[in-house]
């Protein structure tokens, strides 16, 4: 199910749609494929559209989850089949057949069947074959689904380097929030058949539009605040008993918000330092090594628990049960609507 | 308990040489005899191949034998085209009377065959006025075929990947391309033992076929009978035999090809 989506995906774009699964991701690509039809709305591409188009006609090709190569033909005739069914001459075919296993790194194993290849190679022959007919638009429905994650990691940095490389507009299918900022141009969150933000992978992360964003890519701490002032650069909120400066566009005096906060961007300060603004009086109770950094938790004296990340030389106010104040930059929150 | 499990156990094989004697004996005393030299069908008295030879110059068997291979070939292409096709349909039928419809295609296997006789010879002469003999035949054998093929059709088609026919008409197949070079390579194996099945079933048949032949039309299993009626002779004994021969042969091919893994569209 997909409702309510408007989306402009640009030329030459690596773009991801990511969600949790049953969002509507995935969907939305086949509707973009083709193989299902929109009850409502238009789809265009390339200006114009292209909703009654069939599937075989659309100048856009899918890589599957699962691969979905043809399991009673070999390597070389997977790849080929695209141009048979566009009856390209034969000789041109062998050519580019060629061309598109060197492509994906599969240079001499054509004469194989799918099924003697390992999981990461049949990836690449649904690349080459999906990639073989030049398409303006390469759909992938989650393709590094099924690969354990070193191979996962690679796969990634190739697949980014070869559409840079192609300049073929990329919409990407994923669960994975890593995946799609390390590899996305720009990154469409889908929850609940809606998309709900639709931004450059920064944007997604710094400035999320809502609390399951936030919540979704990277992790979030939440504080309820209420709106009490603002001046010339900042809003004045009240939060767990304390008045904090935050960054952002100007809002009613009074009106309910949910700060978010990387743990990232928190630092923690022996109790009693007050050098800085933005202080919340907790005490720390948990720490633990993560050879990265350290992980805290603090606990507010509202009672609601925060999550911090340390860079591992700021191990000195460390003791697990001592008062400590966490503090952050003004910039470093981003205000979302109040739940209702 | 260990002596009471092994006592059953021998029980067991001994019920399991018992049904498989049951089974096979008669068929066994069938084609013994074929090879005995005897007049009469139920007495030995050395072996001769005269009465396979004998068959070679019966006229009236060899053309029994020649409307048999027409009969059964003729309702094993009708049975394989419809029967791949109403297996291709059922898959695609997503409304709720889906399984009513299946259980419908499957019915001329259990309908007892007297009773789709006597409705078929009725259908012939009432409704669709078909010539009886060989067509009336071939066309009434193809009931219960494509019922048959329908159902190994489809069988095959549980573990198909219906993304491989999206893969395939997403590079640019049309429908019609992507059913010749993905689906149908694909469960070829299932078309193929489903319509040697009819093709067995077909050339067996006597009861569908005594029913919608005409006059002057016989296949095999017709000419047997008759000829039965005069008793049975070690000729018929050694018809019989090659018949049991050509049906098991189609059969172990039906079974292999079934069995056999070209294919399918499982995931890896």
């Amino acid at each position: 199910m997909v409702r309510d989506v408007s989306l402009a995906i640009r030329e030459g774009e690596f773009f991801s749609l990511l969600g949790p699964s049953g969002c509507g991701k995935t969907t939305l690509l086949r509707l973009l494929a083709g193989f299902e039809s929109p009850t409502s709305g238009e789809i265009l591409l390339a200006g114009s559209g292209v909703q009654d188009v069939p599937a075989r006609r659309r100048d856009l090709n899918i890589v599957f989850q699962h691969y979905a190569l043809f399991p009673h033909l070999s390597v070389a005739r997977n790849v080929a089949f695209g141009l048979e069914m566009q009856k390209v001459a034969g000789d041109e075919i062998q050519r580019r057949v060629a061309d598109a296993l060197a492509l994906v790194r599969l240079q001499g194993l054509g004469a194989r069947m799918p099924r003697e290849l390992s999981g990461g190679q049949q990836q690449r022959v649904a690349l080459a074959r999906a990639l073989i007919t030049r398409p303006a638009v390469l759909l992938l429905d989650e393709p590094l689904g099924a690969l354990d994650l070193k191979l996962r990691r690679e796969m990634q940095s190739e697949l980014k380097a070869l559409q840079r490389r192609l300049g073929t507009t990329f919409v990407y299918v994923t669960h994975d929030q890593e995946e799609a900022l390390a590899m996305s141009d720009r990154v469409g969150v889908m929850h609940d058949g809606q998309l709900l933000q639709v931004g450059a992978p920064h944007e997604i992360y710094d400035r999320p539009v809502n609390r399951f964003v936030a919540a979704f890519i990277g992790e979030s701490n939440f504080l309820a605040a209420e709106v009490t002032g603002y001046d010339d650069r900042d809003l004045i909120v009240r939060s767990a008993g304390e008045s904090l400066r935050v960054r952002g566009e100007r809002i009613a005096i009074g009106r309910r918000v949910t700060l978010a906060l990387r743990p990232e961007r928190l630092r923690i300060m022996p109790a009693g330092d007050s050098v800085a603004v933005n202080l919340l009086d907790g005490r720390l109770r948990e720490c633990v090594y993560l050879g990265t950094g350290w992980r805290c938790e603090i606990e507010l004296v509202d009672g609601s628990v925060m999550r911090a990340s340390l860079p591992p030389q700021d191990s000195g106010v460390l003791s697990v049960g001592s008062r400590v104040m966490l503090t952050f930059a003004p910039p470093d929150v981003a205000i979302l609507e109040s739940d209702s | 308990m260990a002596l009471d499990a092994r006592a059953a156990s021998r029980w067991l094989r001994l019920a399991s040489w018992l049904a498989f004697g049951f089974l096979y004996l008669p068929v066994a005393v069938l084609v013994i005899f074929s090879f005995s030299a005897s007049r009469y069908s139920m007495v030995w008295s050395g072996f001769t191949l005269q009465w396979y030879a004998a068959l070679a110059d019966n006229a009236r068997v060899l053309s029994a034998l020649m409307n048999s291979l027409i009969v059964a070939g003729g309702a094993m292409l009708i049975s394989a085209v419809l029967g791949t096709a109403a297996a291709l349909g059922l898959r695609r039928a997503r409304f709720s009377g889906r399984g009513v419809l299946a259980a419908l295609f499957y019915a001329p296997v259990v309908i007892p065959e007297i009773v789709l006789a006597i409705g078929l010879l009725m259908f012939f002469v009432l409704v669709m006025p078909v010539p009886l003999g060989l067509p009336s035949i071939t066309l009434a054998h193809s009931v219960f075929g494509v019922a048959y093929v329908t159902i190994v059709v489809s069988a095959r088609l549980e573990g198909f990947d219906a993304q491989l026919e999206e893969a395939a008409a997403d590079l640019g197949a049309t429908p019609w391309r992507v059913f010749l070079r993905v689906t149908l390579p694909l469960i070829w194996p299932g078309v193929l033992g489903g319509a040697l099945l009819a093709f067995t079933l077909s050339f067996d048949d006597f009861v569908i076929s005594y029913f919608v032949t005409g006059p002057g039309t016989a296949t095999l299993p017709l000419v047997i009978y008759s000829m039965v009626k005069r008793g049975v002779t070690p000729e018929i004994n050694a018809l019989a035999t090659l018949i049991l021969l050509v049906s098991f042969a189609i059969l172990a091919l039906s079974i292999w090809l079934q069995g056999r893994n070209i294919t399918a569209g499982e995931k890896v």
